[in-house]
């Protein structure tokens, strides 16, 4: 009973997640992403992190920044910022957008791989790799953990038709990023605007993280 | 009861005073040791505890960290509930729970962790985990920044600029930013940089606004080497140094500025192929100077 709710759940959160994205324009009849294809771009990008996170003789901080410039190079930060900003990006400055785009990389890059910093030394495995909307593919993957259940997140990849591959969003228990990131900045624009939210973004990354002393 | 003691004529030999001030000396010695032991041990013990978490931090192991802090932390220690306030802001070996962090925070606020203030402050700022109220914000971050957090003395210098918490007042905003760019902060350099440019807060100087420029932008801040670029091209508040001035833009470019991207083009097209190769030469050798901030 519980299974059947959790995969209602996550049906309910793909179709929110497909439909918002054909609403932004951003999925788009075009060349299929082969399913196989994001598998294996998702396997190889894990390994890397993976092995990145599992260096020896280097701080965690700098694995991290390790990791945050292979997840750049892999997700699809504009289109993903767009998308979070909504309605106000047609409204936004062309420097608004180039100082957005700059400052939302960061936070979602800092966000994710401190999210991925816990995984050092675990093993991931692809479950399944299937078609999503027109053009895309959701790749999911579990990790093992010592107790409870594995940690199943899904992977929304796009091939751009010549072999590269990037990340759209990322699906964990039927929470997508793309969504809770919309959601959290939509009251922030509302009230005060796109120049309100890269003052909110600049600040946000003065905050302090962990530390011995 | 120790008799000490004494040679053939009863009265002790220099020997045997030396040796019994030898031996008061070697008490005292043992006492003091002793009493450092057992009055510090809480503390260093506590200290060694807030590493061996740190250490385990550092390896990604978080339920450890998790365990250690968790454990100082309900012993008051505000390193540890400053950390605990972290790893559920973050999301760290536990499910993100904001409202838990900020709880973490308080407490270590309260107990004058300036960290935990300036976090504090920010959650404010933007609401995350915490009501949106910009006279809490400044509440804690001037706590933070009196006590010389420069992240919080910028901000608090933001909070001026705008009027958010505060009345809008451009002298104290440049008073907190001058602070935070004096210690090596370089966007508070860069903005520094813009006040003494626009007289905003301070009376305009077109060489104080080259002067912060050119510190943050050595430090590698985009917006601060595309301002720079330009005014050494010009010659503008600083000494015209067009090779200079095309690196820096170049940097800037690099970086993604857009802007600076643009400036580029133009001032390469002035400078002739050799120089704008030199510039570029300059540009590949450019090592950021680093503030420690």
């Amino acid at each position: 009973m519980r299974r059947t709710f959790a995969n209602h759940h996550w049906a309910i959160t793909m179709l929110i997640v497909l439909g918002l994205l054909v609403h932004m324009g951003i999925a788009r009849a075009d060349t299929p992403t082969s399913p196989d294809a994001a598998a294996a771009f998702i396997e190889t990008l894990g390994n890397q992190t993976l092995g990145l996170l599992a260096a020896d003789g280097k701080t965690l901080e700098q694995k991290e920044a390790e990791v945050r410039a292979v997840l750049a190079d892999n997700f699809a930060l504009v289109k993903i910022g767009r998308f979070v900003l909504g309605n106000a990006w047609k409204k936004a400055s062309q420097p608004e957008k180039d100082e957005y785009i700059r400052l939302f990389s960061e936070y979602v890059l800092a966000t994710y791989s401190r999210r991925l910093g816990g995984y050092a030394g675990e093993q991931f495995t692809i479950a399944k790799a299937e078609p999503m909307g027109k053009r895309d593919a959701l790749v999911t993957t579990e990790i093992q953990r010592p107790s409870g259940p594995p940690l199943v997140a899904g992977w929304r990849v796009r091939g751009n038709g010549d072999g590269k591959m990037q990340i759209l969003d990322i699906i964990v228990e039927g929470t997508s990023m793309l969504v809770t990131q919309r959601n959290e900045f939509a009251s922030v624009v509302k009230s005060k605007g796109v120049g309100g939210l890269i003052e909110m973004l600049r600040v946000q990354l003065t905050r302090f993280g962990a530390s011995a002393a | 009861m120790m008799t000490p003691t004494t040679g053939e004529t009863g009265k002790m030999t220099s020997f045997e005073i030396g040796g019994i001030k030898s031996m008061l000396t070697l008490v005292r010695a043992m006492c003091l040791a002793i009493g450092v032991l057992v009055f510090s041990a809480p503390f260093s013990a506590s200290a060694n505890d807030v590493e061996a978490g740190w250490s385990a931090y550092q390896k990604g192991d978080f339920s450890t960290a998790l365990s250690i802090w968790s454990g100082l932390a309900a012993q008051g220690n505000d390193r540890a509930l400053f950390n605990m306030g972290v790893m559920h802001d973050e999301g760290r070996g536990v499910a993100q729970d904001r409202a838990k962090a900020m709880e973490f925070w308080r407490q270590a606020a309260k107990k004058g962790n300036s960290q935990a203030q300036h976090n504090l402050g920010l959650a404010h700022i933007a609401g995350l985990g915490v009501e949106e109220n910009p006279d809490i914000a400044v509440g804690y971050l001037k706590q933070a920044a009196i006590t010389g957090e420069i992240r919080s003395q910028y901000t608090l210098g933001k909070m001026y600029h705008y009027g958010l918490g505060v009345h809008k007042d451009a002298e104290m905003a440049f008073k907190w930013i001058k602070k935070a760019a004096e210690t090596g902060l370089d966007r508070a350099q860069y903005n520094l940089g813009k006040m003494y440019r626009d007289g905003d807060g301070t009376p305009a100087s077109a060489t104080e606004a080259a002067q912060w420029f050119l510190m943050s932008a050595e430090q590698g801040y985009a917006k601060a080497q595309n301002h720079i670029g330009i005014r050494l091209v010009r010659g503008e508040g600083i000494n015209k140094d067009p090779v200079r001035g095309l690196m820096f833009l170049i940097l800037a470019a690099r970086q993604g500025h857009n802007a600076a991207q643009d400036n580029v083009k133009a001032a390469a097209a002035d400078l002739g192929a050799d120089d704008a190769a030199k510039a570029e030469k300059r540009a590949d050798e450019f090592i950021p100077r680093n503030s420690g901030t």
